[in-house]
């Protein structure tokens, strides 16, 4: 009671000089300068955020002196016309409660409630201007008004508290309510498991990872795999494992475990609250991996029923191009044969000449089915190796060269040796089938050329003639699959389209480009641009 | 005409079987067949012929077993028969001691050439020409010139020993793998990526049309052949 009045002393003065200096306190203002001056952002937070407090607790300070200012102005003023001891005290409760509400801890509104007490006793009981009380029910009511505002002072700092708390969940609901709309929009399992581990670290703010099973392969992490087997949680502060710094979460649906969350929890666990929230973007995530998994399985099933197609296209023209030249195989050699006597010699060279070059076609078209069945597994087996352009044109050129017929083949090579990487086999075929597209379609006694040149990066091969062109209307499709470019009337029409799809498909798996010139005027051109790398320098 | 050379073939096939006797007789060569590897193995041994077609694709061994089985014993000439795309089986031969190869479906003119330079080379007819002509090339030994549509044609020292080499083994296939040994003495790894190089620049060189080649053919995936003729 007597120190009290020192420790008034003290309060009043220091309250006083900091209500005249305010805000606009010059020192403070030039430690912000100087701290902006050395340009460290960080220590500028800091400081910032430390003078924040340091004003947050001059504010609440500066609160109480003008509540306490204004009550005591108000009482003293209500006693002067007369109005009892009894009331003003309850200004003072008044005053209390308000320090309550105004300020953030219960120290504010405690000592404040002191101080209150030691004014009213001061200023407005009898003897005044004195801590002594005459009459005995006044200690009564100072006890009674400490009681009072201790318990407004406990009561306001559990609604704050009660606020705060509803705030952050109310934060963390709309966090969830966006997360939850972040995973409609997602595919792919890549971007499933990077939005989950960024939601999760935001909800959190744990370092999270997201590990899902693939096939059948174990988890490196021997915890991670636990939790994925027994589908419980373990790790940090569990039963199992409890001495990880980790916590595993399985990431489960009703039916089936997908993975695995750790929580890294260098700051602690997850409370009971998290953990709920936890559950329920797990449930999330696991939608979302359902509904993948049903998009990979129908994708699955419509490239499947696209494999059973093609193969069923291709039986049948398999069917076509080997009867082909087997019919004319089959019905020279037999009619010979039966009738050799018979047939005069110029006749019976000639079906033997067809005879020859039958089967040169079905020796070609062998090598194209054979490479169409690979391509159809889904894979193409490309060796590649560099090899000299010029070699390229002479090994077609040389396997072409007993059909070529009343045709001509010319060849036109770069004016430098190039190389190229490519499966020569593979590519070799490329420019057989083209020439062979050329001796069918492009009518009699047409030139073939092929020509390669270095265009940029590229090298460019064109194998072209001087027939008949392809007419407009099939231009489209023809290097689709089995398709007949039949532009020459009659029979002509040898080896379906499978020879171009040939070329298409085993041009790309090489990484070039197969086009049909369409600046040409007169007959076919295709032009193939090949990936070429530099020369090489001798 | 008939001569004495003897040929044993092992082969399955019975139609391929016929059509290869019927074009060896009429060359006048006489012909033993086999049906398996075994089987050409011991005709090998009892018959004691001139040379030998060995099928790679045999029903019961493989084809490379009865080839290094035959060449522990001789030196005899062997051709190898495979079917196309099967590049590095030839290859393999090649290097493991046949002496050329055929691929399937072959005619009667290729069987004939193969065989022709086969026993020649081995017979030990050929010695060291000073010189090597045809048709228009004309490679001077002694006095390290090559003349070619009557022009002298300038190649450099590895160019010169490379083009000697197929010329000194004309009609016959040399792999990569045997040039690279004979001119350089080592094996490599860079894919044989260089002598691809050199010999398209000796092509240039001599060939009128390199697309087109009289002299110098490639034998894709396998290696270079001189022609004989």
């Amino acid at each position: 009671m007597i120190r009290s009045s020192a420790r008034f002393i003290f309060w009043h003065s220091i309250s006083r000089s900091h209500l005249d200096g305010g805000l606009k306190n010059y020192p403070v203002c030039a430690m912000l300068e100087e701290i902006k001056r050395e340009g460290s952002r960080r220590s500028f937070m800091e400081m910032k955020n430390r003078i924040f407090t340091g004003f947050g607790k001059l504010r609440s300070f500066g609160k109480i002196a003008v509540i306490w200012g204004l009550s005591t102005l108000f009482a003293t003023v209500l006693s002067h016309i007369g109005v009892r001891a009894e009331n003003l005290l309850l200004i003072y409760v008044v005053g209390v409660i308000l320090c309550s509400v105004e300020t953030r801890s219960m120290l504010w509104s405690i000592s404040s409630s002191i101080v209150f007490v030691f004014t009213f006793n001061f200023l407005l009981t009898s003897p005044r201007f004195t801590f002594q009380v005459d009459d005995p029910n006044y200690i009564i009511s100072l006890l009674i008004f400490i009681i009072v505002a201790f318990i407004a002072a406990s009561l306001t700092d559990k609604l704050q508290k009660q606020m705060n708390l509803d705030r952050e969940r109310a934060e963390i609901l709309l966090k969830l309510n966006t997360i939850g709309s972040g995973f409609l929009n997602l595919s792919g399992r890549q971007a499933v498991i990077s939005y989950s581990m960024k939601s999760l670290h935001n909800l959190t703010g744990k370092k999270t990872e997201l590990l899902l099973k693939m096939k059948d392969e174990r988890f490196s992490d021997q915890a991670a795999e636990w939790c994925f087997r027994n589908s419980t949680v373990c790790g940090y502060g569990e039963a199992q494992y409890g001495d990880r710094p980790c916590l595993y979460v399985p990431v489960c649906s009703l039916s089936k475990t997908y993975g695995v969350i750790i929580f890294w929890c260098s700051n602690g666990g997850l409370t009971k609250e998290e953990r709920m929230y936890v559950e329920m973007v797990i449930s999330q995530i696991t939608l979302v991996l359902e509904r993948e998994q049903l998009n990979e399985e129908k994708e699955e099933s419509g490239l499947q029923i696209e494999r059973e197609r093609l193969k069923s296209t291709l039986l049948r023209s398999i069917s076509h191009d080997l009867r082909t030249p087997l019919t004319g195989i089959a019905g020279n050699s037999n009619f010979l044969y039966e009738n050799y006597d018979l047939v005069d010699e110029e006749s019976a060279k000639s079906m033997l000449l067809d005879i020859s070059t039958e089967s040169e076609w079905l020796n070609s078209m062998v090598e194209n089915l054979l490479n169409m069945t690979r391509i159809q597994e889904g894979k193409l087996e490309i060796r590649k190796k560099r090899e000299v352009v010029d070699d390229l044109i002479s090994g077609a050129a040389a396997l072409v060269s007993k059909r070529l017929g009343d045709h001509t083949l010319k060849t036109v090579t770069p004016p430098e040796i190039e190389l190229i990487s490519v499966d020569a086999r593979l590519f070799t075929q490329v420019l057989v089938n083209l020439i062979d597209n050329g001796i069918r379609h492009s009518g009699d006694n047409t030139v073939i050329t092929v020509s390669a040149g270095a265009e940029g990066r590229n090298m460019v091969f064109t194998v072209s003639d001087n027939g008949t062109g392809i007419p407009e209307d099939k231009l489209d499709h023809i290097f689709d699959s089995f398709f007949t470019a039949a532009y020459r009337e009659g029979d002509r029409q040898r080896g379906a389209g499978l020879g171009l799809a040939i070329c298409k498909a085993i041009v790309e798996a090489h990484g070039g480009k197969i086009t049909i010139d369409q600046s040409w005027k007169k007959g076919t051109a295709f032009r193939i641009e090949m990936p070429m790398e530099e020369t090489y320098d001798q | 005409m008939i001569n004495d050379i003897s040929v044993l073939v092992i082969e399955d096939d019975k139609s391929i079987q016929n059509f290869i006797r019927i074009t060896l007789k009429s060359k006048g060569y006489n012909s033993v067949f086999a049906d398996d590897g075994l089987t050409g193995i011991s005709y090998f041994y009892a018959n004691n012929p001139d040379i030998i077609l060995l099928d790679l694709g045999l029903p019961d061994i493989d084809g490379m077993e009865v080839l290094s089985q035959i060449r522990k014993e001789s030196d005899i000439p062997i051709i190898v028969v495979s079917a196309r795309g099967m590049e590095q089986e030839k290859v393999a031969a090649l290097d493991e001691g046949a002496d050329d190869y055929l691929t399937k479906p072959f005619h009667a003119g290729e069987l004939l050439a193969r065989i022709r330079v086969a026993l020649r080379h081995k017979s030990g007819m050929i010695k060291q020409e000073a010189a090597f002509e045809l048709d228009g090339f004309y490679m001077d030994f002694e006095k390290r010139r090559l003349i070619v549509r009557g022009e002298e044609v300038h190649v450099t020292p590895i160019e010169y020993k490379m083009l000697k080499l197929l010329v000194l083994n004309a009609g016959k296939v040399l792999t990569h793998h045997f040039i690279q040994n004979e001119i350089w003495g080592y094996d490599t790894n860079d894919d044989y990526q260089s002598i691809r190089v050199f010999m398209a620049n000796i092509r240039r060189k001599i060939e009128e049309d390199s697309a087109n080649p009289r002299f110098i053919i490639t034998e894709v995936g396998v290696g270079y052949r001189f022609t004989e003729n």
